[in-house]
């Protein structure tokens, strides 16, 4: 097997997955904002709410169509560079992709289009319901995709051929309701609720602080800052769900993330650190106790680390980056949590703005979101190396190594050609999506109608 | 219903699906991909206005048939969706450029307040990508690649071999399909100056598309002189022939401003038609022919190529009844966004 070509090929899907990963969740927290909206202006009448839906609208088929040009690319790289696995989970994974496809993606497709084109031109409880439509299509979408992902790490519903060794299905169900799918999906999606409301509070600072459309500004930052409260709020909770959830299934990405190398109780947990993996401990901060504490709330507990046979069974992920990746990621999202709770404390006192560089900084934080998601997404991935498909000892499954499932006898420079081929692509649709939202968002929330998109007849 | 629970009528029916979404595809994006190739070479900022007020509310929409057929030979074959992606992987990327290529120039089009210019030639050239890579990988499944006994591009066969004649020749026959039916379709929904360039352009186009796909066809039958032993391919040449033919002339019959608007894209549409019957015909049930050894040809039955029976049946019913539920609201999008179209409806940038 050539090396080279399997770093390639896994800097490639860990790009494009990861860059892609920047839409999808500004698709679903705009879609559920969008629904919100539209179920408040059907229901109390009021115009505000329709101009504020229609302003999210806006931003939303700019990154609608961004992600649509990066994910499409995701399910040819299985049949390209991870031929193995294609051919190894294809009676699984490539009907989930395509179930996705039919039921859940042309759904929201279709309807994106009538909520940008259709004002005026369908009854308001159509317009509700294409909002519905595409707030549950994007949902739906969410949830098929991360099963398949879920399964990945706690695979289920399946057999294996005894005559070629792939993967047959034998529970439709069981696939899509795997043990890890539930917690992880929420997670994703109070996620993606966070990026899609802090990037709606970041307009309404940016509008506070040009002082344009302030009464409207005021409005989107009361709605889209409770929304952006509550889910950063809630996520700890939900995320520490998840933490629980993996240390039962994944003992090994669970032992990285926390940095536990002996099996110990009264187990830290590290606030900050740096692993130093050649002589198996963390340099850093820890929290005597904490993490025993955190798992069963009893500071007796015994943490398995990466030394026991049961966490190390299957070999172990790289543990810096997964160590790091997890800070990172509850970094960002605590300190996005900071920034909403006391933006909100003065924007309801009213003094909301006397400083502009408080305004700024809201702006800017609008990108913390992000990257919890991306960091949040490493941790998941990374932590799940060595292995594509996780082994099942219970169902005596092997597992599918990421090495395993790579292509057969794939050509280096074909994986250079690509690589370079779609960082080209990326850079121009970061260009595009830096220059043109600010240019959208900058036609303000109440624009002339012959300076938006609906079409009044 | 003994019959649900044999294979090969699973195997023949998904064959039936794929081949249906590509027609799907080359029908409804053909006309996208076929305008997206003209933007250039329109006169003035209105007129690509009005051709993008044409295509902007569907062809998310309507590209997607085309991943559908992707996606099916990933759900039902994906020995073939592998050994097609990775032996043509130099000719995949192009592809995938292009469809990546294509929203992000829409979307820069529209807000990019002066030198609109850049983004329409991006635009144009990843709708000139698609037709020519897609036309070039079918090609490629007919006219054959080196695969081995192990079931995938033979490793010592350099990415060049995808360049026969048929399959450049094929490239170029979907590149003319989708031009033609992109002028068809402008002729019907537009109106002024812009109908009156597209109903000029449907004579160079209508030869082009004819000349590639009689082409095609010579080739194919010279290269593999085999197809006219099978029944099934005598069919599908000669069905295919006739829906080719009479759309070609009803085009060029309906070319005049005294003929109904829509005439000749129906026209066109069946020219497509009758390509995917022509090229079904011959390739049943061969999925990728093998230049090395006719026993490593992929077809839709061999041992192995398939998923087995419970996740054909599986997906069968799934999508089916999703894909009759889309049809439903797509046909109802359809009519909300129908009629006459110009640069003043729906987008105002």
């Amino acid at each position: 097997m050539d090396e080279m070509s399997l770093i390639l090929s896994r800097i490639q899907f860990a790009m494009s997955a990861g860059y892609h990963f920047i839409f999808p969740p500004t698709t679903l927290g705009l879609s559920f904002f969008i629904f919100l909206a539209e179920t408040f202006h059907l229901t109390t009448k009021k115009e505000v709410y329709r101009k504020l839906s229609s302003f999210a609208v806006r931003i939303l088929t700019l990154v609608f169509a961004l992600g649509v040009a990066t994910g499409l690319l995701l399910p040819f790289m299985f049949g390209m560079n991870w031929a193995e696995f294609a051919k190894h989970a294809g009676a699984l994974f490539g009907v989930q992709l395509a179930v996705e496809a039919t039921v859940a993606f042309t759904l929201e497709s279709v309807f994106i289009g009538v909520l940008f084109f259709g004002h005026g031109k369908i009854k308001p409880f159509w317009y509700w319901l294409s909002a519905f439509f595409v707030f549950f299509g994007s949902h739906l979408s969410g949830y098929i995709i991360i099963a398949a992902n879920s399964w990945m790490q706690t695979p289920g519903g399946f057999t294996i051929d005894p005559a070629t060794g792939r993967m047959l299905m034998s529970d439709f169900w069981a696939f899509n309701f795997n043990t890890s799918v539930g917690i992880r999906w929420l997670h994703v999606m109070v996620a993606s609720w966070m990026v899609g409301s802090f990037l709606l509070v970041a307009c309404a600072a940016w509008f506070l602080k040009h002082e344009k459309d302030t009464a409207l500004a005021k409005t989107l930052m009361t709605f889209a800052g409770i929304i952006a409260l509550c889910t950063a709020a809630a996520q700890p909770l939900v995320g520490h769900l998840s933490t629980l959830q993996i240390e039962q299934t994944q003992p090994a990405k669970g032992a990285a993330m926390e940095g536990i190398y002996q099996t110990q109780k009264n187990a830290p947990l590290y606030a900050l650190g740096w692993v130093d993996e050649q002589n198996k401990k963390v340099d850093g901060l820890p929290l005597p106790g904490m993490l025993s504490f955190f798992y069963t709330a009893d500071f007796n507990y015994e943490v398995k680390g990466m030394d026991d046979p049961a966490v190390n069974k299957f070999g172990l992920p790289p543990v810096q980056p997964v160590f790091q990746n997890f800070r990172l990621m509850v970094l960002a999202g605590s300190v996005a949590l900071g920034t909403i709770l006391l933006a909100l404390i003065f924007h309801f006192r009213g003094t909301l703005g006397r400083k502009k560089k408080s305004l700024t900084w809201v702006i800017y934080c609008a990108i913390l979101p992000y990257v919890a998601v991306v960091t949040g997404w490493f941790t998941a991935e990374i932590g799940r190396q060595p292995w594509l498909i996780y082994p099942v000892e219970s169902m005596n499954y092997k597992g599918l190594s990421t090495a395993d499932a790579l292509t057969k006898n794939l050509d280096q420079g074909y994986v250079w050609f690509s690589l370079i081929a779609y960082l080209a692509i990326y850079v121009v649709c970061t260009i595009v999506f830096l220059r043109f939202l600010p240019v959208i968002v900058q036609k303000g929330l109440d624009p002339q109608p012959a300076a938006h998109g609906a079409a009044k007849e | 219903m003994d019959f649900l629970n044999d294979i090969h009528v699973w195997q023949a029916f998904w064959f039936l699906v794929i081949g249906a979404a590509l027609f799907l595809f080359l029908w409804l994006d053909g006309f996208d991909l076929g305008i997206g190739m003209t933007l250039p070479f329109m006169k003035n900022k209105d007129q690509r206005l009005a051709a993008l007020n044409v295509i902007w509310p569907v062809w998310d929409g309507n590209e997607l048939y085309g991943l559908i057929g992707g996606g099916a030979i990933f759900a039902t074959f994906p020995v073939v969706f592998a050994s097609l992606l990775s032996g043509l992987y130099p000719w995949v990327v192009l592809l995938l450029v292009g469809i990546m290529l294509r929203p992000i120039a829409f979307e820069a089009w529209l807000h990019e307040p002066k030198n609109k210019g850049i983004w329409e030639v991006l635009f144009a050239l990843s709708s000139f990508l698609i037709p020519f890579v897609a036309g070039v990988a079918l090609g490629t499944t007919i006219a054959g690649m080196p695969i081995n006994k192990d079931m995938v591009w033979d490793h010592g066969h350099g990415f060049w071999e995808a360049l026969s004649p048929l399959s450049v020749l094929c490239g170029l026959a979907v590149v003319g399909l989708t031009l033609l039916q992109g002028s068809a379709y402008l002729v019907k929904r537009t109106s002024g100056d812009l109908q009156a360039q597209a109903r000029k352009d449907l004579t160079p186009r209508t030869i082009f598309a004819g000349a590639t796909l009689v082409l095609v066809l010579v080739f194919a039958l010279l290269d593999q002189g085999i197809f006219v032993d099978k029944p099934l391919a005598i069919a599908g040449i000669v069905l295919g022939l006739i829906l080719i033919l009479g759309g070609l002339v009803g085009v060029w019959l309906h070319r005049d401003e005294k003929s109904p608007e829509g005439a000749a894209y129906w026209f066109s549409s069946a020219v497509i038609a009758g390509t995917m019957v022509l090229v079904g015909g011959i390739q049943f049930p061969t999925m990728i022919r093998s230049t090395i050894d006719p026993a490593f040809t992929l077809t839709i039955f061999k041992e192995g190529v398939s998923n087995p029976v419970n996740s054909l049946a599986l997906i069968g019913v799934i999508g089916a009844v999703a894909l009759a539920i889309t049809a439903v609201y797509s046909i109802l999008v359809y009519r909300l966004f129908k009629g006459k179209v110009d640069h003043k409806s729906h987008l105002h940038y």
